[in-house]
């Protein structure tokens, strides 16, 4: 019994933080982070570190519920949660102890790719029915946007101390 | 008993357990597609068209499918297809008959002159003596030379009465010539034939007078077997490059002379009437 309320107000915890979290990047982070029209996508970094670190049930609903916020503001909704949780699960593939000492260029690459795949999904179903060529903001938006994300990966592996990233991913 | 579904129910708890990831991802993404369903934005409609067209495309396979119908109640079907395409086609033509008399009905109750509705029982197509057989002779007080017209403007005029039909000559005859005059300027010639269906030519009119493309041809008070201003035709081209003195000018008869089913001949033959102003107006308003 005990351990089932444990959960619970892990979950309650899981979702305030996400909302929060969330809150303050969308308002104070996202703007100062902003070149033109191109953005980091933070959440699809938080998406894939999750996915990569703790495994792809973890990764799932991450995105999922990352997704799903970001829903609300372009109001289409499961457009974001479907393609976010199909790359927190696909982060977790990508975790392998071969890359354990090069992780800090490793995991950048990994982001820039699952932003591609994910911005492929995004966009695939975004310009159906309106005059727009997935081609055009695959290179347009998705190449730059992947490009940023996966550098602001790297500013971020850079910044936490190396013996916090020494650790087995969890699908190994 | 309970001791074996405790061992199925374990054995389904370790399955789960084990493909778990699958299960979640599966879900999410059943989840994640049944919110873009709520969603009304032209992308989803795109997909949900899509969607029908494939659902079309797949019925259409399924018609290959053995038919498991017995062979009695498939021809029971068909004949019930073909006697309701029977009943279809007549009440296609009814609605289409209903819509055209209604329109001479009214014609026919706004015209000031009496006339004597008449269908058509026979075309002859020959251009050399382009007539048609009407229903009315002199049962219904039809005289020879009286008018033929339609909602829209002249057709004819009756050349030869019998006892219950009559035999009207079509503008489009080869022998058919009529004074007419322009409806703008009052200029006047002569109508006839030139060759091409529901065309004609108007001839006499010298190259130096105002003609112009979208003028409408009248019968003229000239005339000695036609009411004047009844109109005939709109003129589509003028041509001032042929020898001599006047000017090669074509119209289109008002009147579509192909497809012609019903006609009036006009049996008061009041010129008084015919020649009072906005008299042509009764057909003109017809080809608005």
């Amino acid at each position: 019994m005990g351990i089932v309320i444990r959960k619970r107000w892990k979950l309650l915890w899981f979702a305030g933080a996400l909302g929060a979290g969330y809150f303050i990047q969308y308002n104070f982070v996202l703007p100062f982070l902003s070149i033109g029209h191109w953005l980091p996508d933070c959440q699809l970094i938080l998406t894939v570190y999750i996915g990569y670190r703790y495994g792809a049930v973890a990764g799932s609903f991450f995105g999922f519920f990352s997704g799903l916020m970001q829903d609300v503001i372009i109001d289409f909704y499961g457009l974001y949660a479907l393609s976010k949780t199909l790359a927190g699960y696909t982060a977790s593939y990508t975790a392998s102890r071969h890359v354990l000492l090069i992780e800090r260029i490793y995991l950048p690459v990994v982001v820039a790719a699952l932003a591609m795949f994910h911005d492929g999904i995004y966009y695939g179903i975004y310009v159906l029915g309106v005059p727009m060529s997935w081609r055009t903001m695959m290179v347009t938006y998705a190449l730059p946007n992947a490009i940023y994300s996966g550098i602001i990966m790297f500013l971020l592996l850079m910044l936490i101390p190396k013996r916090l990233l020494a650790h087995m991913p969890a699908s190994e | 008993m309970l001791w074996q579904l405790k061992k199925y129910a374990v054995g389904f708890m370790e399955i789960l357990h084990i493909y778990r990831q699958y299960i979640i991802l599966l879900s999410l993404v059943v989840a994640s597609i049944f919110l873009l369903q709520t969603n009304a934005n032209p992308q989803l409609t795109y997909i949900r068209r899509h969607l029908l067209f494939m659902t079309a495309v797949v019925s259409r396979f399924q018609v290959w499918l053995p038919e498991y119908e017995s062979a009695a109640s498939v021809k029971n079907l068909k004949e019930r297809n073909i006697e309701l395409f029977k009943r279809n086609t007549v009440l296609e033509e009814a609605y289409l008959e209903n819509i055209r008399l209604r329109k001479l009905i009214q014609f026919r109750d706004r015209f000031p002159l009496r006339t004597v509705p008449a269908h058509v029982l026979n075309k002859i197509p020959n251009p050399r003596l382009s007539v048609l057989i009407l229903d009315a002779g002199y049962n219904k007080n039809v005289r020879m030379h009286d008018n033929v017209i339609t909602d829209r403007g002249l057709a004819g005029k009756i050349i030869e009465v019998h006892e219950n039909h009559s035999i009207c000559e079509l503008i489009t005859d080869e022998m058919f010539r009529a004074a007419a005059k322009i409806q703008r300027t009052r200029l006047d010639g002569i109508l006839r034939w030139e060759g091409r269906p529901n065309e004609m030519g108007f001839y006499g009119v010298i190259k130096n007078l105002d003609v112009r493309i979208g003028d409408v041809i009248l019968t003229s008070e000239y005339s000695e077997y036609f009411l004047p201003n009844i109109p005939v035709g709109v003129v589509y081209e003028i041509n001032n490059e042929v020898p001599g003195l006047f000017k090669d000018i074509r119209l289109k008869t008002f009147s579509d002379l192909n497809t012609i089913e019903e006609v009036f001949i006009v049996a008061d033959t009041s010129r008084s009437v015919a020649a009072r102003s906005g008299f042509e107006e009764q057909f003109l308003r017809n080809l608005k």
